[in-house]
């Protein structure tokens, strides 16, 4: 494994609402543009990087690999660019359980598993930065987004 | 009639989509000969443009009782009880013939309320049932599971010494002074032919949604346009009803909202990947919670009519986007339906396509889109700022749309698709009895003459969803024993 970014965190609210939410966030998540379903499991779409001054676009590929309602949910994510040069493959992946307090503890664990020579030597701190963001923003997101239904 | 005829065969099949391909061949495997007529020069009918979902149910019991409680009256218990038993040998019958089956999801992202559950939670639990489809495999190459099935089915028939007539327009049935049904006239080839069904003619010609008469005389709201197949156009409902069937369930049909526009006689169905986008009606207000409406249950949303006004003030109403949502992705549904899986529309990925032809009308501001699409512009301009100040407090105390579908609309350009509400598909037909039999209007059986599918399903008031492919199944299995067993006609 290439890096691996690690969360875990509680949400004050089912794991039926907290699934309910889940993929929604992980897609607000990874500012996509162009999102296009192959079928109801995998989507191609652009993502653009931004370096600097410049923006990378990168044509993603989502699958959805495995899920298993409301535990599993896991995803790869295949990003490539400037005609294949630069890329990289991570696999995304979320488990829901129950608390003793009546919330649900989410693990999220994001995974690179390849990358391209350039990626490697130049653009992981980027790779980094972009599972660290985006875990962050599901965590952010279920947390806005279940808490008023729990007052409700 | 003298009994000459151009073809002869022991049982036709009417129509070739998910129940007539069913039909044949289970009429093939017990031992018939069959010719299988198609009136479009492609196969699939409903079912290969459909999402093509079925379902199993967790307890078989409850959901039949959940079924007969959807039915309100509408068909004999004996008819779903019968549904129920073939329900359960589904999946092992698809097996046998080739698919590959997975679990149905809702797709990643996408905002359109596609339910792979129970419809009706206070008839019955949640997850009560699970809902599945053909997987993607060498023989089920196709995005839309529909088109899948019937890639599956297809290869089943193509596997099978069934005669396959596309083309080929069923006109009338041929009755004897029995009253049987001994045969067909189609066209083909530019002529008319006789074929003679020496044990049965299985009738699954589809819906009328595409039939403007019949449409406008036995469905509400009155203005409609359809999703589905272009083929349906009721014409066996004329067939049958020459020969003495009684009718059902004329005035039950599945809408989704479509956008129509000039160069397709099927809709497009709106869909979005992210929730940057409302419906508003025709005077520019908000009227639902967009992100929960079956798609399978338009109709029942837009059928309000207004008597002082004498109009209908949901139709059509407007898909409202900004241009954060225009980037996201296409703002069309593109796994099924005719426009994309047999026209093979490609929809272009940031909607500019489409906004160039006209079908998505673009303002530079609110303001601006209100007057092109002929709304109130303080009334357009009110609900979006309503809109966008409720997600930000992250509550819609208007419609209760959830915080997480709620998102602002407030990038300019704006956006806007005037949507319809459009058939998926009719559930009327004649009248049918468990084995899948036409009945007279006196409930009596006309001899040698089934019907299965859409043309007379047996779903009279509400639909649970992915049952109409799962009725397919079933009865065309049935349809098809029965008509290979009967004893053939005396000469």
């Amino acid at each position: 494994m290439l890096t691996t970014t690690e969360s875990t965190f509680v949400i004050e609210a089912s794991r039926e609402r907290v699934w309910e939410c889940l993929t929604k966030a992980l897609f607000r998540s990874i500012p996509l543009e162009q999102m296009n379903f192959l079928n109801e499991r995998s989507l191609v779409a652009v993502l653009r990087v931004r370096m600097s001054r410049f923006e990378l676009p990168l044509r993603v590929n989502i699958e959805i690999s495995e899920i298993s309602e409301p535990e599993i949910l896991a995803a790869t994510i295949k990003a490539t660019g400037v005609k294949g040069i630069i890329g990289f493959n991570q696999t995304v992946r979320f488990t829901l359980a129950d608390t003793n307090e009546g919330g649900t503890k989410v693990s999220a664990r994001l995974e690179a598993e390849q990358m391209s020579l350039p990626v490697k030597t130049f653009l992981l701190w980027k790779v980094k930065g972009f599972a660290n963001d985006s875990l962050s923003s599901v965590e952010r997101l279920l947390r806005e987004w279940t808490v008023s239904t729990n007052k409700e | 009639m003298t009994e000459i005829y151009d073809l002869e065969t022991d049982v036709v099949v009417v129509g070739y989509g998910g129940a007539g391909a069913t039909a044949a061949i289970s009429a093939h495997d017990s031992g018939a000969s069959v010719i299988l007529l198609e009136k479009m020069p492609w196969l699939g009918g409903n079912t290969g443009v459909a999402g093509g979902n079925m379902t199993f149910p967790k307890d078989p019991e409850k959901f039949g009782e959940y079924l007969k409680t959807l039915c309100f009256g509408t068909t004999e218990p004996e008819i779903i009880d019968t549904f129920m038993q073939g329900l359960m040998k589904n999946q092992d019958w698809l097996r046998e013939i080739g698919a590959e089956l997975r679990k149905f999801t809702i797709p990643p992202a996408s905002c359109s309320t596609i339910i792979p559950d129970v419809t009706f939670p206070a008839v019955l639990g949640k997850q009560d049932i699970s809902v599945y489809c053909v997987k993607e495999s060498d023989v089920a190459t196709l995005s839309c599971g529909g088109g899948r099935l019937m890639q599956v089915l297809q290869n089943a028939v193509e596997h099978r010494d069934i005669k396959v007539m596309l083309s080929s327009p069923a006109k009338e049935l041929i009755q004897n002074e029995k009253r049987e049904i001994v045969g067909v006239i189609a066209e083909s080839g530019g002529k008319e032919i006789s074929i003679k069904a020496k044990k049965g003619v299985i009738m699954t010609c589809g819906g009328f949604e595409n039939n403007e008469y019949l449409r406008r005389d036995n469905l509400f709201p009155k203005i409609m346009f359809f999703s589905g197949n272009p083929g349906n156009t009721g014409d066996g409902i004329k067939m049958v009803q020459k020969v003495g069937a009684a009718t059902w369930h004329m005035g039950t049909y599945l809408a989704r909202a479509g956008l129509k526009v000039p160069e397709y006689e099927a809709t497009f169905s709106p869909d979005f990947v992210t929730p940057g986008f409302i419906w508003v009606d025709k005077h520019g207000r908000r009227f639902t919670n967009e992100s929960n409406v079956d798609v399978h249950l338009y109709g029942d949303l837009l059928g309000e009519f207004d008597n002082e006004r004498f109009e209908y003030p949901l139709i059509p109403f407007y898909a409202i986007f900004d241009e954060e949502t225009r980037r996201s992705g296409p703002v069309c549904w593109l796994l099924s339906g005719p426009n994309v899986v047999v026209y093979n529309y490609k929809w272009s990925l940031d909607n500019s396509e489409e906004i160039k032809k006209g079908w998505i009308i673009r303002g530079k501001s609110i303001s601006e889109l209100a007057k092109q699409i002929s709304i109130d512009e303080s009334i357009l301009e009110n609900t979006m700022a309503t809109y966008n100040e409720n997600c930000k407090n992250g509550r819609d105390p208007d419609f209760n749309r959830p915080k997480e579908m709620l998102k602002p609309i407030e990038r300019p350009p704006y956006y806007a698709m005037q949507v319809w509400p459009s058939l998926i598909n009719t559930q009327g037909g004649p009248r049918r009895d468990k084995e899948s039999r036409v009945l007279d209007p006196d409930g009596n059986p006309i001899p040698r003459l089934y019907a299965v599918g859409e043309f007379g399903s047996i779903w009279g008031f509400k639909y649970q969803t992915s049952t109409n492919i799962s009725e397919n199944l079933v009865f065309g299995r049935i349809a098809g024993r029965n008509a290979a067993t009967s004893p053939p006609v005396e000469s």
